[in-house]
């Protein structure tokens, strides 16, 4: 299990579409992947899920992934949100 | 248009200039009808069939979405594909996809009100949390739960529209619009959603004319009514009088007439009458601009300018990765053409602190002799042209700006090769055989020109500055701009000289200056024997125009008369012939 703090950095937050990107990418990984914020746990392969954290710009959250691929799903997932989804 | 008789007054409806277009048509007023489900509890032998009913209708709705097939449209750059992508991942989600099963499978509910329950549980909480940009996005999550309850009480979807279409609505999503595009509707008029709704920018992307916002539209308009809906204005006339309607017909018509020439230009190949091809390219600054180097069919980006980056961006890391977006989103939007990128263009009138405070600037500090000095930044640069071009062998040129000896060249050959190495080494792929060429603007290259061919892969003039430096003229002081002419018969003779050593060593040669933009002078150019020309790409239709219409002899000929001519009046007479000429033949 590998587990990585990290801050919304895009502007206007994971709305629909950084979720759908995010849950599309976490979806190609055969391991599980859930996102922690402010106490709530959501399944990250779940777009109405990610979108229910309601993530703004600097929200932090705590990635956990789990499985045979877990350190490529935690790198991808993490560029990801670090690129600010190829936002802006 | 019989109703608009006497009795009837128009009246306006403002709204918010959504997405721009003129459409005239009859409404239809949609009204949104909330899917009704009842609690209703099942016995245990029908859970399988409910079941089942679920998964076909889930998998019919994905199949529906995945076949709205909007990434060809004539405006294809853009949100529309991710905005369509979210929605058919919301269908998909497999948390939604167990709650619903269980609803059926535990709870005894019928498939539609497992459905309705499964939504209510997201929509619940993301409605508490505040974040108005989600609250306001929750109408698309809305259609999805929609269009699954209604497959599966077998409504029919879609509406089945007629004619001039606009449809009208209180709230609009942005799966409708897509919908209704295919349905040919001519406008979309919705009381709800602000400008940065997701109906909003698909409604752009596929060019329908919308106006949003209209607070009471659907309720003042009924189905049947005559419209004029003003995308560009915002405006919506609801029974128009006749003196409006003609003004608008007359617009409307204008605009078909305008855009059924463009589009077939656009999409004749670039051949001149006598059958030598051509190349129209694009100028390229901001990523915005490149859903028109695909809506204008440019083939590839001849100028690609960097410098803009710098101002939003100026820690090196941060610097790598918008470079590489900006990089990447250029390759995907000239599909299989080559995208040219430009050194950052510091120092002369663009503005960085430590190259300020010359008395000189744009005989100073500028282009390539700051970046040499700046090794750091060079390379940054350098590193993520290179990453690019390793991800997309074939596909990317450098250009090296304000050049005025060739042994500058050869250090930025060994920079780039020292960063290609780097590239190896970290086991990223590169490209071999990326090339490198030069901005032709100071005279001093140009007058070598056959020499320095041996030295770069392809030259490109860049017209503006080569008139400041050839001409000693500033283009920025007023009082001697009038002595600022890039089509100085001095300029044609560099032009000509720079041709001549470009085809003759077999090296690429373009022109990327304002010159290129204008039809007269891309004559001439083509006349030279430069094929390809790169300018803005809303500048590619006129020149083309011209380009398709002329045989290589002719403008050969207009060629000679320009390197003959001596002064700027000789130059201006032949402009005015060949335009005469020109557009007498039309």
């Amino acid at each position: 299990m590998v587990r990585k703090k990290i801050a919304v950095k895009n502007s206007s937050g994971i709305h629909a579409r950084p979720a759908s990107k995010l849950v599309k990418l976490a979806s190609k990984f055969q391991s599980d992947f859930f996102i922690y914020m402010y106490g709530y746990k959501i399944n990250g392969k779940s777009i109405l899920g990610v979108m229910t954290l309601a993530a703004e710009q600097g929200a932090e959250l705590e990635l956990e992934t789990s499985g045979p691929d877990e350190d490529e799903a935690m790198k991808a997932i993490e560029e990801l949100i670090h690129s600010g989804f190829d936002e802006e | 248009m019989g109703l608009a008789s006497n009795n009837i007054k128009e009246s306006v409806i403002e709204g918010l200039a959504a997405s721009p277009g003129v459409a005239i048509g009859t409404a239809v007023v949609i009204q949104r009808r909330t899917v009704q489900v009842k609690p209703e509890k099942i016995d245990v032998k029908q859970i399988d069939k409910e079941l089942s009913a679920f998964d076909t209708v889930r998998d019919g709705t994905i199949r529906d979405l995945q076949s709205y097939d909007i990434s060809d449209s004539s405006r294809p750059y853009g949100d529309a594909t991710e905005i369509l992508d979210a929605q058919i991942e919301i269908v998909k989600d497999p948390d939604l996809h167990q709650s619903v099963r269980k609803f059926i499978e535990k709870d005894h509910y019928k498939a539609d009100y497992a459905v309705c329950l499964a939504f209510d549980q997201y929509l619940k909480v993301i409605e508490k949390s505040g974040n108005q940009l989600l609250i306001e996005r929750l109408v698309d999550v809305r259609d999805i739960r929609d269009r699954l309850i209604k497959r599966i009480q077998r409504h029919r979807p879609g509406l089945h529209l007629v004619g001039n279409t606009v449809v009208v609505s209180e709230e609009i999503s942005a799966t409708e619009v897509i919908e209704y595009a295919r349905d040919g509707v001519r406008a979309i008029v919705s009381d709800r959603g602000g400008l940065t709704s997701h109906a909003v920018i698909i409604a752009n992307s596929l060019g329908v004319p919308a106006v949003v916002g209209t607070r009471s539209a659907s309720r003042k308009i009924s189905t049947g009514d005559s419209l004029i809906v003003d995308g560009k204005r915002g405006k919506v006339y609801l029974n128009p009088e006749e003196k409006t309607l003609e003004r608008y017909e007359r617009l409307l018509s204008r605009i078909r007439r305008e855009e059924e020439e463009m589009a077939r230009i656009i999409e004749e190949p670039s051949v001149t009458k006598s059958g030598e091809s051509f190349q129209m390219e694009a100028n390229v600054e901001f990523a915005e601009e490149l859903g028109n180097v695909v809506r204008f069919k440019a083939m590839g980006i001849g100028l690609l300018r960097t410098e803009a980056l710098l101002l939003a961006q100026r820690d090196h890391d941060g610097l790598e990765e918008i470079q590489v977006q900006l990089y990447k989103k250029s390759v995907e939007a000239v599909s299989k053409d080559v995208v040219t990128i430009r050194l950052f263009d510091i120092g002369g009138d663009k503005f960085i602190e430590d190259a300020s405070n010359e008395v000189n600037p744009f005989l100073g500090w500028r282009g390539i002799r700051y970046l040499l000095d700046n090794r750091r930044l060079l390379d940054v640069q350098l590193k993520a042209i290179l990453e690019t071009a390793g991800q997309n062998p074939g596909r990317i040129r450098i250009l090296v700006l304000m050049v005025s000896t060739i042994e500058e060249l050869s250090q930025v050959r060994e920079a780039v090769d020292a960063v290609q190495h780097q590239l190896e080494d970290e086991q990223k792929p590169v490209d071999p055989d990326i090339k490198i060429g030069i901005m032709l603007e100071v005279p001093s290259m140009v007058l070598i020109a056959d020499r320095v061919a041996e030295y770069v892969d392809f030259f490109s003039i860049g017209t503006n500055d080569l008139t400041q430096y050839t001409l000693a003229v500033d283009r920025g002081n007023t009082r001697i701009s009038k002595l600022y002419q890039q089509m100085h018969p001095s300029l044609w003779a560099l032009i000509h000289m720079a041709a001549e050593a470009a085809n003759k060593n077999g090296i690429g040669i373009s022109v990327c200056g304002e010159l290129a933009g204008k039809p007269f002078a891309a004559s001439c150019l083509l006349g030279m024997g430069i094929t390809e020309l790169s300018m803005a790409p809303t500048a590619i239709p006129a020149v083309k125009k011209a380009l398709v219409n002329q045989d290589m002899a002719s403008m050969q000929q207009l060629a000679n008369k320009v390197l003959e001519a001596a002064t700027m009046n000789e130059i201006q007479e032949i402009m005015h012939d060949w335009e005469k000429d020109f557009n007498g033949r039309e």
